[in-house]
């Protein structure tokens, strides 16, 4: 009979015996030079941003090593800092093309961009405005056929700030259909061509303050704005609001804290909220247990900036157009602080994330206007 | 109350190997030691907000960095690049003594024919010592995805180790308890 193998005794044979003295050898040679080096870089003031930074490379340190060996204090300077109150120090070392963003985590690159966040605030009687440009799997309507396929399509809304409560959406403007395969084209046309869902061009008008109801899993645009404006007061509310969260609530069951936070945060990040209420969101998701840095990221349309992961970055599941683990992704502006995207990325049979979102919208405008725009078709009032 | 400069000296002590042996393994010598001197240089710039679990924390943003450094490809043939590199004598005698069912040059094959995230999720506890609560704090999962990751990442090794190519995701897909719909 075959001996059984066993894998993590096998792993674990596997560890290389010099590695602990690699270890031991870099740092006792180099123990003094590297605290000084951490020490001479900036300090954050707590609770603020941190300062904008960039990671040395190799070339700089082995030329220190070799003709400068002992300057300690040329060696610490070159972490090149930017942040206010602090030079630039004289050995600069080169920055690498590829190299990313300058930051440690998810959280830092959240705070930072709360601290420089610039959004209109939401005025009574203004209208807040987004306009985005969303790709999601579609169906066909009214047609037994089952096709796979996506359709990118534009969306505008006016959502007017108290006053008459005027909100008009125009939706699946240019629409553009893609077929997961020929033979899903072939399908579909056999079918009879049926309309796929949010391809049609429509808009909607509602008036009045009933129109914005109210929800145990949601806030209404006047909620968003009485939202309080620290991240602990938002965290507080967040939980209270959680808290009245019942098991029938969601398709799934009562979502955990952080799962909770995840289905309101795109509504925080471009909703009609304060400026500090925005900033608090941003705190908020910073703090959050699995927000992950993905680094420079582009978006669908092409856009680039900084990517931030949250959810299932897991497990060997093939797509189903019904569900399955997926991962969240923001991408932001890094110079602004402002969501780009919001995408929900699912897995390949290998467990790698998919290249191509499943779903996904790409934020063109988010403004405050005077003006309500004009509907697309005769909109369908409520 | 210990001060900042006193903290971060004690950090380094007791995480910097820590750390340095992590690199070690996934970046040239020289790479690495300079991810391990940049990763002490940014605990200090937030050394009144680092979490409870130090290393975890302190093993994250060096992950960041090294992902920022090399790209995904790169990181996947990094490790066993690095294994090859740093093993001598006394591992191939040391492996012998162990009498294990395969051979070590088939056991690296096999680390390395994983996809990235499980190798990585198996070296951070069977080389690195941390729990899977630790481990899920480094690569930003929590502690029951991290062990879920964990549980895959052994069978799917075990799998290859046996001869045989990894096939099991269909009865992942039945056991998967981080079934979730969409909320969107």
């Amino acid at each position: 009979m075959a001996r059984r193998v066993d894998p993590m005794k096998t792993l674990s044979a596997l560890r290389p015996k010099a590695l602990d003295e690699r270890a031991e050898e870099a740092h006792s040679r180099d123990r003094e030079r590297g605290i000084a080096r951490a020490l001479a870089g900036p300090r954050q003031r707590a609770g603020a941003a941190a300062p904008r930074r960039r990671m040395a490379t190799t070339g700089w340190r082995t030329g220190l090593l070799g003709g400068l060996a002992g300057a300690a204090v040329l060696a610490v300077a070159a972490v090149v800092v930017t942040a206010e109150g602090a030079e630039p120090a004289a050995t600069v070392p080169p920055v690498p093309e590829e190299s990313g963003p300058a930051y440690a985590d998810a959280s830092e690159f959240m705070l930072a961009s709360a601290d420089r966040l610039s959004v209109p605030e939401p005025t009574e009687g203004d209208f807040w405005h987004l306009r985005t440009r969303s790709s999601s799997p579609t169906f066909a309507v009214d047609s037994e056929v089952d096709i796979a396929a996506s359709v990118e399509y534009s969306t505008e809304s006016w959502t007017e700030l108290g006053g008459e409560y005027r909100i008009l959406n125009n939706l699946n403007l240019d629409a553009e259909v893609s077929f997961a395969s020929e033979e899903d084209r072939r399908a579909w046309e056999e079918a009879g061509s049926p309309e796929l869902s949010y391809t049609e061009p429509a808009s909607t008008y509602y008036e009045g303050v009933g129109q914005h109801v109210s929800s145990p899993i949601s806030y209404t645009d006047d909620e968003l704005r009485e939202l309080p404006g620290t991240a602990e007061e938002l965290r507080a509310e967040l939980e209270r609001k959680w808290d009245g969260v019942g098991e029938d609530d969601y398709l799934e069951g009562r979502p955990d804290f952080t799962s909770f936070v995840q289905t309101l945060a795109d509504r925080l990040l471009v909703g009609p909220v304060a400026p500090d209420t925005r900033a608090a969101a941003y705190q908020v998701i910073a703090e959050l247990p699995n927000v992950r840095l993905l680094g420079e990221v582009t978006d669908q349309l092409g856009r680039e900036g900084v990517g931030v992961a949250i959810g299932e970055a897991d497990d060997e599941v093939a797509f189903t157009s019904d569900g399955g683990p997926y991962e969240q992704r923001w991408v932001f502006d890094e110079e602004t602080g402002l969501l780009l995207a919001s995408e929900l990325r699912t897995f390949d049979d290998s467990g790698e994330v998919r290249a191509v979102p499943g779903s996904w919208t790409a934020y063109e405008a988010i403004a405050v206007t005077e003006e309500m725009g004009e509907p697309v078709v005769e909109p369908v009032r409520q | 109350m210990e001060e900042p400069a006193e903290r971060l000296t004690g950090l380094y002590d007791r995480y910097h190997r820590r750390v340095l042996a992590y690199v070690l393994l996934r970046a040239e010598p020289a790479v690495a030691e300079d991810i391990a001197g940049e990763t002490f240089a940014i605990a200090w710039q937030r050394i009144g907000r680092i979490p409870e679990a130090e290393l975890p924390w302190l093993l994250g943003v060096a992950r960041n960095l090294l992902m920022r450094h090399y790209d995904a490809d790169r990181r996947r043939r990094m490790l066993s690049e690095r294994v090859a590199a740093m093993s001598d004598e006394r591992d191939r005698v040391g492996w012998d003594v162990a009498d294990l069912v395969v051979e070590r040059e088939e056991a690296m094959a096999a680390l390395a024919a994983l996809p990235e995230h499980y190798a990585e999720a198996l070296t951070l506890v069977a080389w690195h010592g941390l729990t899977p609560a630790e481990a899920g704090r480094v690569v930003g999962t929590g502690a029951a995805t991290f062990s879920v990751r964990l549980f895959r990442a052994r069978r799917a090794l075990a799998s290859r180790l046996r001869g045989g190519a990894s096939s099991t995701t269909e009865k992942d897909r039945k056991e998967d308890p981080w079934h979730a719909e969409s909320t969107r």
